[in-house]
């Protein structure tokens, strides 16, 4: 196209002054020569065609900046309270009661369930704290995956200590599977005889005036190492993360929250003893994993629970054995 | 003499950038080892990627974005630019005018609903409007009566 000729797109850019503008001329048609095809002068879009094409881009653009202004001034803020309430007792104990003979039958296998396996460390000390191996767990209240983790993980902690103050919990209800199903380590205690426990709800449920979950806590120096060592490594910051002594982490939830959705807190852990529900398989199986990283750190103890056929068979699905 | 010089070249190069994000988004929603929540804030892909809007009649949006861009390759190669066949403008202008409305929809969704912005999903967004423009200001030319049936209609390249 050079200088002279008509600007497809925009009528008033450079003209030719020899060439016409609007709609096709009688007496342009007849001196172009051919009365099948249209001249070529004939064939320029007219200046109303190009308006109408912009005005529609301008309607688009008007209407995407409307929205954007909308929802950055107008929109209101749901305030909504955090809706952390202490565990039942009898929930609590179903999860540290869970029979061997579950546990073993289960193994390292979820036939309905694809699981994502815990990642092994090697070469690093172990963490430690008061002498005993640290498991680590960083998470958030409202998040959905943390919520599916944490069945498994107190499951597993439950086989070497026992929890205390544990908190109902529950993803929150806009999010991707929203209102699963779980605990808050939130104010929660655990004694163990062979690890020490460390439980981070970076965030609660609650939304705050800014329309963001609430902040409840932050990492400290060796915590947030662990993460950005062990974390994701295209998406630093994300959670759920368990890093089980330095030598298992995962920064993924075991499986997914689909397993839970719409289940009640009650109905998951009264399953546990049910070696043939996809739900138990898949906490049981994630939870064998678990613990056979737990047992790695721990010396093997208590070989009751390390020497165990389930813990063997997750061991070995992990590269373990 | 109406002429497109640059419109075919940059809207295909958009087409298959476009093209490239939506299989990216594609694998992120099926990527089930992906089990994780972002860092808490407005922008957050995985709130967005695996919230319910991000499935349209059982359709993942990402997959959508799949659908758009192919044809929209088709219809954005040189060749296609310069053919007579009206419907092929016609069907590229069509496929702007649709893919403008969804993205129209799913920046609602992400502003009112989802309450995350995915940078990934707004790039989608980016590339479809700037291709709306590019196609729609130049629909006037390929859509004028025989456009394409003279050889010196084909598009300078210099």
């Amino acid at each position: 196209m050079t200088d002279k000729e008509p600007n497809p797109v925009d009528p008033d850019g450079p003209v030719s002054p020899d060439a016409p503008t609007g709609h096709t001329s009688p007496s342009l048609t007849a001196t172009g020569g051919d009365e099948a095809s249209p001249s070529p002068e004939s064939r320029l879009p007219s200046n109303r065609s190009a308006q109408l094409a912009w005005g529609a881009v301008a309607v688009i653009l008007v209407a995407v900046i409307a929205l954007v202004t909308y929802a950055l001034t107008d929109s209101p803020v749901t305030l909504r309270a955090v809706q952390r309430t202490t565990a039942a007792p009898e929930v609590v104990a179903q999860l540290a009661k869970v029979p061997t003979s579950v546990f073993d039958a289960v193994g390292a296998t979820a036939p309905d369930t694809t699981l994502a396996a815990p990642t092994v460390v090697t070469g690093q000390p172990v963490l430690q704290s008061g002498g005993k191996p640290v498991v680590l767990y960083v998470g958030a209240e409202y998040c959905p995956f943390c919520a599916a983790e944490r069945w498994p993980l107190i499951v597993a902690l439950s086989r070497f200590g026992q929890f205390a103050g544990l908190k109902t919990m529950q993803s929150a209800p806009l999010s991707v599977f929203p209102g699963t199903q779980t605990f808050s380590f939130v104010g929660a205690a655990y004694t163990s005889r062979y690890l020490a426990f460390t439980g981070v709800e970076l965030y609660s449920d609650a939304i705050d005036a800014q329309g963001s979950f609430a902040r409840i806590a932050t990492l400290t120096p060796v915590q947030a190492l662990a993460l950005a060592r062990y974390g994701t490594p295209l998406t630093t910051g994300t959670y759920p993360f368990v890093d089980i002594g330095n030598r298992m982490v995962t920064s993924t939830s075991g499986f997914s929250p689909a397993v839970l959705v719409k289940q009640s807190q009650a109905a998951i852990a009264g399953g546990l003893n049910q070696a043939d529900s996809p739900t138990t398989q898949a906490v049981v199986a994630s939870a064998n994993q678990l613990t056979a990283g737990m047992c790695a750190v721990t010396g093997q103890r208590p070989a009751t629970v390390c020497t165990s056929k389930g813990v063997r068979e997750a061991a070995a699905s992990v590269g373990m054995g | 003499m109406p002429t497109l010089r640059w419109q075919p070249i940059a809207t295909l190069v958009l087409s298959v950038a476009g093209l490239g994000i939506a299989t990216y988004l594609t694998i992120t929603h099926f990527d089930k080892v992906a089990l994780v929540c972002s860092d808490n804030g407005a922008i957050n892909c995985t709130k967005v990627t695996t919230s319910p809007q991000s499935v349209i009649f059982g359709i993942p949006v990402a997959m959508l974005g799949l659908a758009f861009f192919i044809p929209m390759i088709a219809l954005c190669l040189p060749v296609s630019w310069r053919s007579a066949d009206r419907r092929i403008h016609l069907a590229r202008l069509v496929l702007s005018v649709t893919g403008v409305g969804m993205i129209l929809y799913l920046i609602t969704a992400e502003l009112f609903i989802i309450k995350a912005i995915c940078l990934w999903c707004s790039g989608v967004h980016v590339i479809t409007f700037v291709l709306f423009v590019i196609i729609v200001t130049a629909s006037p030319v390929v859509l004028a009566p025989g456009y394409g049936s003279d050889p010196d209609d084909e598009y300078d390249e210099e």
